[in-house]
C-alpha cells in the first residue's frame, strides 16, 4: 500500500509538467484555473508547489506569461504554450503513447 | 495590495509565506508571494466561510512546502566535481618530471602518468588541460632538448 502510493507520487511528479502543457494548448489560462484543473485530476498533491512548477518552465521558455483584466478583481496572469513548449508536448505525447501501451500490455497480462 | 477585505485565516497564512520565502532569492520570493496571494484571490472569496478557507489552504500546502519546492534543489550529484587525487597526481607527477629530469627513468614515468593523469581528469576543462599541458608538461621535454644539444 505504502509502496504503491510512493509509486504514484512519483508518477505524478513525472507527468505534472506535461500535463500542464497539455492544457494550454491551444488556449490561455490563469494560474487559478490551471491549478485547480489539475487538483480535481487528482494529480497535485498540493496545489500551491504548481506555482514554482509554472515559474520554472517560464524560466525554461516552455510557457509564456502575461497580464490580463480580470472581470471582477485585480489583472491576472495568464500562462500560454510557446513554440518550444508545443514540441516538448509532441515529443511526450509520444513518448507517453509508447509508455502507457507497454505498462498496460504487462498490467494486463492475466486477464487476457 | 488587497491586504483590507481578506480573510484573517488568509493574511495569517501569507504572513507566515512571507517569513518563509526570505530563504528564496528576492525576485523569486517575490513571484511565489504574488502567486500565492492571486491563487487565495481567486479562490477565496469574500463571503467564504471558515470552513470553505481551510479548506482552500489545506489544498494549499503548507508555506514550507511551497518554499521547499520553489527553491533550487541541492541534491549531491549536483555538486560540480572537486579536484582529488588525479589532479593531485597529475600536478606531482609534471612536476617530478621537470626537477627530477636528469634522472631518466623516474622522470619519464612522473611525465607520462602525470601527462595520463592531466588527460583523464574530469573536473578541469580541455583549456585548462592545454594550459596544464603548457606550463606544466612541456619543460620536461625542454629540459632534455637542451641537453641533448649542448
Amino acid at each position: 500500500m505504502v509502496a504503491s502510493q510512493a509509486a504514484v507520487t512519483q508518477l505524478r511528479r513525472g507527468v505534472l509538467e506535461h500535463c500542464v502543457l497539455a492544457l494550454l494548448e491551444g488556449e490561455e489560462r490563469y494560474g487559478y484555473d490551471l491549478v485547480t484543473q489539475l487538483s480535481e485530476a487528482g494529480l497535485l498533491a498540493s496545489e500551491g508547489t504548481m506555482y514554482p512548477l509554472l515559474s520554472r518552465l517560464r524560466k525554461d521558455e516552455l510557457v509564456a506569461t502575461s497580464w490580463r483584466e480580470s472581470p471582477n478583481g485585480p489583472p491576472r496572469r495568464y500562462y500560454s504554450l510557446t513554440p518550444l513548449g508545443a514540441e516538448a508536448l509532441r515529443d511526450f505525447r509520444g513518448a507517453w503513447g509508447q509508455f502507457a501501451r507497454s505498462v498496460d500490455a504487462i498490467m494486463g497480462r492475466r486477464t487476457s | 495590495m488587497m491586504t483590507d477585505h481578506r480573510h484573517p485565516l488568509v493574511a495569517g497564512y501569507l504572513d507566515a509565506l512571507a517569513t518563509e520565502v526570505r530563504r528564496l532569492p528576492s525576485d523569486q520570493a517575490r513571484e511565489l508571494m504574488a502567486d500565492i496571494a492571486e491563487h487565495l484571490d481567486a479562490g477565496v472569496g469574500d463571503a467564504a466561510n471558515e470552513a470553505e478557507v481551510r479548506n482552500a489552504l489545506d489544498r494549499l500546502g503548507t508555506p514550507r512546502e511551497l518554499v521547499d519546492a520553489a527553491a533550487p534543489t541541492s541534491a549531491p550529484g549536483n555538486e560540480p566535481a572537486r579536484p582529488g587525487w588525479i589532479e593531485a597526481g597529475a600536478v606531482i607527477g609534471l612536476l617530478v618530471a621537470e626537477l627530477l629530469f636528469v634522472i631518466l627513468p623516474v622522470s619519464l614515468v612522473a611525465w607520462i602518468a602525470g601527462l595520463v593523469l592531466l588527460a583523464v581528469s574530469k573536473v578541469w576543462t580541455a583549456p585548462q588541460k592545454v594550459l596544464g599541458f603548457v606550463g606544466l608538461g612541456t619543460g620536461f621535454v625542454a629540459a632534455w632538448l637542451t641537453g641533448l644539444a649542448s
